[in-house]
């Protein structure tokens, strides 16, 4: 090896850890003084290797703490341990993967890989702070512990089990993983010399540097300039922690919560809430006749809404179903892109248009709210008439996340409720029936329905059946009130000040729908067993359906 | 067609003007940017501000929304506090933008927010709770702000 490094330098291979003070280059042996940097009590110390050496060999003065490392002076031998509490960024081309492992007072222990594409910077140094802070926070949230007992691997931690997080995070320019574990004491530290535990918390400060930015800004958003990409979502996932948002991880604690989400949700996607096109049938179906003397005549109206050019006798103009009508052209450019009337937004799909009682009509339920036309209402009736059985049904006007939301969630509710009928009738069915509880009386039913139909050999009759009755309860209960939470919400912006009803209205909605699948499942037992047997109810249910 | 309607648009505002707006068409006279000064009336918190609002009207006017923005910082529950100034206007989101509707009838909505904001639907979630929970405490800063950004006429950005 380097025998000119033994003089001025510790050797890190005559098997002794050797530890490297990034802050006043100092080095010591581990097991002489630890880990803290013995000359100023930094913690910023590096437990030097063979082929990851902090240290500037060849240049004798040893005081420059920033010098580059040298790790190609060695051949790569196996390390046992590198810890290396190296907050600079050791970017060596060469090097594909880089880890870093910074360790806390509280048992936690940070690890971080990163791969850079080749040409790639290794990481961002902006992410450092971040990161660190993060774990900062982290740390704080367990409670102070004593340093533990030396463990050679942090799985095998004594209080409780270890618990070990990855994260990845990829922008494009490569990935970072960060590793955490926590678990016991000190752990990969081993054991400090007495009274050595790390003086204060210095990661007390990272956390209030997290809460601070956690907080929405004080003198706003102007002043912090742009905060770079990752370290924005960063803020954002700790963002999540803020109990005042009441959510932690995908769980939500409050109307507000899941409302927010459901907003956040909707402006990401502030295309998608809108119509979607009209149909090219609905479009050729439109009335369409030259603009008259006796249309102008009587009419207030004689400007096209839309190119507020006036109409002219002779003009193409187009009719469409809620009475209003427009230049030929003009309207039909815009029902290209949405299938309302630019007037009163009612929908030009004809109720008649629809192929089944499942067909709902496509305008999101918002379209209830304008009120300048009388044909609204008739239209309005449509929109909000019960949402067609996931799958079922001819195709549906694409792009509407609003339906799909509100169709995915009616998947869940109606899938559970499958599910728990499934199981109400294996239990009810083999037992003989119910004991007077609504809901068992109406499994029984259901039950005498399902073998009705088997023996008359009419399985879609029941589903017709089956399709009809969720309509009606549905209608009812579980989603329509959700629905009209919805439009209720959304209507919101553009009433005066309805704070007060609006709210209520939106807890009546809830009540009734969290009421709603509890239906069958009221009584524990009942749960119970549904629960027990929900896991196989849908391939059940698939198989009976093929007979 | 988009530019045609906006000319029509830009002329009816200008013959009979909106309470309390001033339009104007940047230097390069293109009308698909609309350079407009709002002052509130005297009876809302934002009087005697003078606040610029940049209305941009998208090619497919009136198919697609205009876009507005306040070049002028404001204190409010739905106005962006930065340099964006992004706000939000119900009639100006996709599923309810109609092309019936009137830049005229933008501009209105856009005094109504500053008249009566909406801290139900807040761009700016402490504001919001400001608004609602300390009004004293928002009406100080919000005055704060006229002073400091909206006693001068409105900068407009070259475009």
């Amino acid at each position: 090896m380097d025998g000119s490094s033994a003089d001025r330098h510790l050797d890190a291979n005559a098997g002794r850890e050797v530890v490297y003070c990034h802050a006043c280059a100092r080095e010591w042996y581990r097991d002489e003084r630890g880990l803290l940097c013995p000359r100023c009590g930094s913690d910023i110390t590096e437990i030097v290797s063979p082929d990851n050496d902090p240290r500037d060999l060849n240049d004798d003065d040893d005081s420059e703490p920033e010098s580059p490392p040298l790790r190609h002076r060695f051949p790569p031998r196996d390390r046992d341990h590198d810890h290396d509490h190296n907050h600079d960024h050791d970017s060596d081309p060469d090097e594909a993967d880089i880890e870093e492992h910074l360790g806390g007072p509280n048992g936690f222990h940070f690890r971080r890989s990163v791969r850079g594409r080749p040409g790639m910077q290794h990481h961002d140094p902006n992410v450092d702070p971040v990161i660190e802070r993060f774990l900062g926070m982290i740390q704080d949230f367990q409670p102070p512990r004593r340093p533990n007992a030396y463990e050679q691997r942090p799985e095998e931690g004594r209080f409780g089990g270890p618990h070990i997080h990855r994260a990845t995070f990829t922008n494009g320019s490569g990935s970072a993983s960060v590793t955490i574990f926590s678990g016991t004491g000190t752990g990969l530290f081993g054991p400090g010399p007495p009274g050595q535990e790390r003086h204060g918390d210095p990661f007390q400060t990272f956390f209030s540097n997290v809460l601070r930015d956690v907080s929405p800004p004080v003198g706003g958003r102007e002043a912090g300039g742009p905060t770079p990409g990752f370290a924005r979502g960063l803020q954002e996932i700790l963002n999540l922690f803020n109990p005042a948002h009441a959510i932690a991880g995908d769980a939500v604690y409050s109307q507000e919560a899941l409302d927010q989400i459901i907003t956040n949700l909707m402006e990401a996607h502030p295309q998608s809430n809108a119509a979607p096109p009209a149909s090219n049938e609905a479009l050729a179906n439109l009335d369409r006749k030259p603009v008259d003397a006796s249309m102008l005549e009587g009419e207030s109206k004689t400007e096209c809404t839309i190119c507020i050019d006036d109409m002219k006798v002779g003009d193409p103009a187009a009719f469409l179903p809620c009475k209003h009508w427009f230049h030929e052209e003009c309207v039909t450019l815009w029902l290209k892109e949405h299938n309302t009337c630019p007037v009163c937004r009612a929908s030009i799909e004809k109720p008649e248009d629809r192929s089944g009682p499942n067909r709902h009509a496509s305008p999101p339920p918002i379209s209830t709210q304008s009120s300048d036309s009388d044909d609204l209402y008739g239209s309005g009736l449509n929109r909000t008439e019960p949402l067609p059985i996931p799958g079922a049904g001819p195709s549906r006007p694409p792009n509407q996340s609003q339906s799909r939301l509100n169709e995915a969630m009616r998947g869940l509710s109606s899938q559970q409720e499958q599910q728990d009928r499934e199981s109400m009738r294996r239990i009810w069915g083999i037992s003989g029936g119910g004991s007077g509880d609504r809901a068992e009386r109406e499994q029984e039913r259901d039950q005498r329905e399902r073998e009705r139909d088997r023996i008359w050999g009419a399985p879609s009759a029941y589903d017709t059946w089956r399709a009809q009755r969720r309509n009606s309860r549905n209608s009812l209960s579980p989603t329509s009130p959700r629905l009209s939470s919805f439009a209720d919400y959304r209507v919101r912006p553009r009433q005066p000040s309805p704070p007060q009803s609006s709210r209520r209205e939106r807890e009546n909605s809830n009540a009734s729908t969290s009421a709603n699948p509890s239906q069958p499942t009221s009584s524990g037992p009942l749960s119970w067993l549904r629960e027990r047997f929900s896991g196989g109810g849908s391939r059940d249910e698939a198989n009976r359906e093929e007979r | 067609m988009s530019t045609k309607r906006i000319s029509k648009e830009f002329a009816e505002v200008s013959q009979t003007p909106i309470e309390g707006f001033l339009v104007t068409l940047p230097p390069n006279n293109s009308v698909h940017t609309w350079h407009v000064t709002l002052q509130p009336p005297a009876s809302t918190t934002f009087y005697p501000g003078r606040f610029g609002i940049v209305l941009t009207l998208p090619t497919d006017y009136p198919f697609k929304p205009p876009v507005v923005k306040f070049v002028t910082r404001v204190y409010h529950p739905n106005i962006t506090n930065d340099s964006l100034g992004n706000v939000c206007l119900a009639i100006l989101k996709a599923e309810n933008w109609k092309p019936s509707t009137k830049i005229a009838s933008v501009l209105e909505a856009l005094r109504n927010l500053l008249v009566e904001p909406q801290p139900d639907d807040p761009l700016e979630e402490r504001i919001a709770d400001e608004y609602r929970n300390d009004r004293e405490a928002w009406e100080a800063k919000a005055k704060a702000a006229v002073t400091k950004y909206a006693l001068e006429d409105p900068v407009f950005p070259a475009s």
